[in-house]
């Protein structure tokens, strides 16, 4: 496989690298509980902080909003019902975290997709340059290597050795 | 006053103009004239923007409130050092702020290079002078900081009572030294374009601007995060608002060009990108500029909305498309004998170092407009916090963590496997047995273990640097090994301040994973003399106290903290209403150790029941060497800012 064959699958393989990132940043933190995972997705809406996580912000708004987390986070309803709850309560900004379908799922994979594809395109240069760098060694190499055979006569010699030998004085 | 304040912007207008086409005109004729009147233009403009700033702290401080600025950002009794900051607390007064920081760097730029490089300097002083005409026309036409009222108020509104602090009042003028200090650099680079001089000349005459400007933003951005961490009341320092964001984005952009540029300087490799790096650094400067302005974004730092965001889009715009259309112009001669030996080189991982600040830049900038960018694809505002921006740009960072540890231990052009044995061999046991550590000790998560052992990796990184480098010196003069340390760093600052900058960012990474990860909070509601535990600590509430000060209403709780039977020290937290303000802020209490700061937020209170408060209360390891991190990458800096005493002996150093 000649390196422009190489890069090109290695171009794809990174691209499906950073969508799969990004689909696993964008997907939810199911090790916490519904509560602490949705109370790090919400933002505080107060109007003061700049959208905060309302279980990291600290605010009276917050904390009230932590309150009626924790009333609907009993059981009972799926994370999407309880942002459904929240968006309507008080405004679909409320979600903080762009959902992991969709447009906000782009959100998610441009950065990965960049990343991934951008270190690739990164290999890619390098190993140009160097093989530019290695052509260009190997021209002069072989310019070093060919001495021109010319024919000289007696005569022609003597000359030349004369002259070198004037040089050196 | 006012009119002289007013006369004063019109005139630096006039004379900007004035300058901008003597200095093209006497660049196309080749007039020597008409550029060194473009020079004093410079000089004029320069003394009248100030003149005019220091009208308007005049106003200021004379408590002028027919004038609509000082009324909405002063009042009487507003301390002195607020009265001056008040400065650029609103939206006329920070564009004066760019302005004259502008003025400042132009003046200086044209004074030191008034005998040097004679075909940059009339482009440079046209770029200046029409950025400073740019600000100078919003203030004279949109946002005017001497506009009259109609009527004279008795006393005025004040400054935002959240900008009355410390920290604020030293972290804009920090942050625009940074943000305006890429005016210079992007001068040069578009001058280089221009007169087609693109030679490395303009890259020397730029290596000190861009690292000022580099400086000061560090500084501001770390500012801003201290400011934000004892004036905002939640427990942290960054919250990924886009104004934040706005800061840090050319921050890190330009940091990309601090590496990229010394693979030009070596081998007159990337010009291109370099060219680009400058002008978009000088572009994400403007964005930040139009983010606050605009009212495009929600933020809490933003100024009030306003119809500057269109001129700053037009300018944006206009700036971008002259530029690239230069870089395109110019590519046949940017283009450079690109040649690496060795895939193993420093140059290869430099330039992974620069694709890792670009992507995290891209990262950061992607999620500050996506809510924008969503709402015009299919109308619907997708709202992008906190949670986003850890996701994604954590891995980011930990990749650049690694690369500021394996780049200095690769060789220029060429390394051999038996020189990279050698030189990773003590790093990378470091880093393994941090991790092992870690693991051990079960500190966190993955994240945490590998933030903390690449952390362990780029200090060992360092300190072998220092060693191997102060070792040989020894070896060869005969120093002693602390003196031939000291004097390997005078003979190449730029190198080992790099490190010492490498070794503040490790210190950073350090306070932001213990932060981060094991910080831990407490809500208690207390009587006075009930006590609260917070990991370790027992905290006291002793009282609640309702006073006023300068016309400010506080309301204060005092608790004393033991650690064990003993006292050890008291907190203070409180809440303050300031007149005419609709909400009261917050001043925390804040004890602040090496392992740890103890933050005690004032939640909420009840006077009638017997002085009865709610505190918040948050245990963040390691903060504090966030703080110290910054001060080691500032004093980093300034290493690689001492001047070379031969070079400037020899009256060719470059500024």
């Amino acid at each position: 496989m000649n390196s422009q064959a190489f890069f090109i699958v290695a171009g794809i393989f990174a691209a499906v690298i950073g969508l799969g990132g990004g689909w696993w940043a964008a997907q939810p933190h199911n090790d916490l509980s519904q509560y602490d995972r949705l109370g790090a997705e919400i933002g505080c809406q107060c109007g003061t902080c700049p959208k905060r996580p309302i279980a990291t912000c600290g605010c009276a708004f917050a904390d009230g909003m932590l309150g009626e987390l924790a009333e609907l986070t009993d059981g009972s309803r799926s994370d999407a019902e309880v942002m459904e709850t929240f968006a309507v309560r008080y405004d679909p900004s409320v979600r903080i975290k762009p959902a992991a379908d969709g447009l906000g799922l782009l959100a998610w994979i441009a950065p990965m997709l960049m990343l991934t594809v951008g270190a690739v395109g990164v290999g890619a240069l390098l190993t140009r340059w160097i093989a530019m760098q290695q052509a260009d060694e190997a021209l002069a190499d072989s310019d070093s290597a060919v001495v021109p055979a010319i024919d000289l006569d007696d005569d022609a010699l003597a000359i030349v050795e004369r002259e070198l030998a004037d040089l050196d004085t | 006053m006012v009119l002289l304040g007013q006369t004063l912007l019109v005139a630096a207008f006039t004379a900007s103009i004035y300058g901008v086409a003597a200095a093209m005109l006497g660049a196309r004729r080749q007039q020597a004239g008409l550029v060194a009147s473009a020079r004093n233009a410079v000089y004029v403009t320069g003394a009248l923007v100030f003149g005019a700033t220091g009208t308007l702290i005049y106003l200021l401080l004379t408590d002028r409130f027919d004038v609509q600025y000082v009324a909405q950002n002063s009042r009487l009794e507003q301390p002195l050092p607020y009265k001056i900051s008040a400065l650029w607390g609103g939206m006329a007064g920070s564009l004066m702020l760019w302005a004259v920081v502008l003025a400042g760097y132009m003046v200086v730029a044209a004074w030191i290079n008034r005998d040097r490089h004679p075909e940059l300097m009339p482009w440079v002083h046209a770029v200046c002078l029409s950025t400073v005409a740019f600000f100078v026309s919003l203030m004279i036409f949109s946002a005017n900081p001497f506009q009259v009222l109609p009527f004279t108020p008795l006393d005025g509104q004040g400054m935002n009572p959240l900008l009355q602090n410390p920290a604020m009042a030293s972290h804009p003028p920090t942050l625009y030294l940074g943000y305006v200090g890429f005016t210079i650099p992007f001068a040069f680079a578009l001058a280089a374009l221009i007169s087609g001089k693109l030679d490395t000349s303009w890259l020397h005459a730029i290596r000190r601007w861009t690292i000022v400007a580099w400086f000061f933003l560090s500084v501001g951005i770390t500012l801003g995060a201290q400011w934000a961490y004892v004036e905002l009341g939640w427990g942290g320092y960054w919250g990924w608002d886009p104004v934040e964001n706005a800061s840090f984005m050319p921050w890190l952009v330009a940091t990309a060009y601090l590496h990229s540029v010394m693979m030009e300087e070596k081998k007159g490799m990337l010009r291109v990108w370099n060219m680009l790096m400058i002008i978009a650094t000088f572009g994400l400067c403007i964005f930040g500029t139009f983010l606050t302005r605009s009212g495009i974004v929600s933020s809490v730092h933003a100024f009030a909305t306003s119809n500057l965001g269109a001129f700053f889009a037009a300018y944006l715009a206009v700036v971008l498309a002259l530029s690239l259309g230069l870089v395109a112009w110019r590519l046949p001669q940017l283009r450079s004998a690109s040649r690496l030996e060795s895939v193993l080189s420093r140059e290869s991982s430099f330039l992974f170092n620069n694709l890792v600040l670009v992507v995290a830049c891209f990262a950061v900038l992607w999620g500050t407009m996506f809510p924008v960018i969503s709402e015009a694809v299919n109308g619907v505002k997708i709202t992008v916090g906190p949670p986003f921006f850890n996701r994604v740009n954590i891995p980011i960072f930990l990749a650049l963590l690694a690369l500021t540890g394996i780049g200095p231990l690769i060789a220029w052009r060429r390394a051999s496997l038996p020189s990279l044995r050698r030189a990773f061999v003590w790093p990378t046991g470091t880093f393994l047995a941090t991790l092992i550590a870690c693991v051990v000790l079960d500190l966190g998560g993955p994240y945490t273990w590998i933030s903390l052992a690449l952390s362990a990796f780029v200090t060992a990184t360092v300190i072998q640097e220092f060693w191997r480098g102060g070792r040989a010196r020894a070896a060869s003069s005969g120093e002693g090994l602390a003196l031939a340390m000291l004097n390997l760093t005078r003979r190449n600052k730029r190198r080992y301040g790099g490190y010492v900058i490498h070794v503040g960012i490790v210190l950073m990474a350090v306070g932001i994973t213990g932060s981060g990860v094991f910080q831990t909070d407490v809500e208690a509601t207390l009587r006075p003399g009930e006590t609260v535990d917070v990991a370790g600590y027992r905290l006291q509430f002793e009282e609640l106290d309702i006073f006023a000060v300068d016309g400010v209403d506080v309301v204060s709780a005092s608790l004393v903290a033991f650690d064990g039977p003993r006292a050890r020290f008291r907190m203070v937290p409180q809440r303050h209403f300031h007149p005419r303000q609709d909400n009261p802020t917050t001043e925390v209490a804040i004890w602040s150790g090496m392992r740890h700061d103890l933050y005690v937020v004032l939640a909420g209170w009840n006077n009638d029941e017997g002085g009865m408060a709610t505190f918040k209360l948050y245990l963040n390891p390691l903060v504090k060497w966030i703080w110290i991190g910054g001060f080691v990458l500032m004093f980093g800096t300034l290493i690689c800012l001492v001047p070379d005493r031969s070079l400037s002996d020899s009256g060719t150093a470059n500024y």
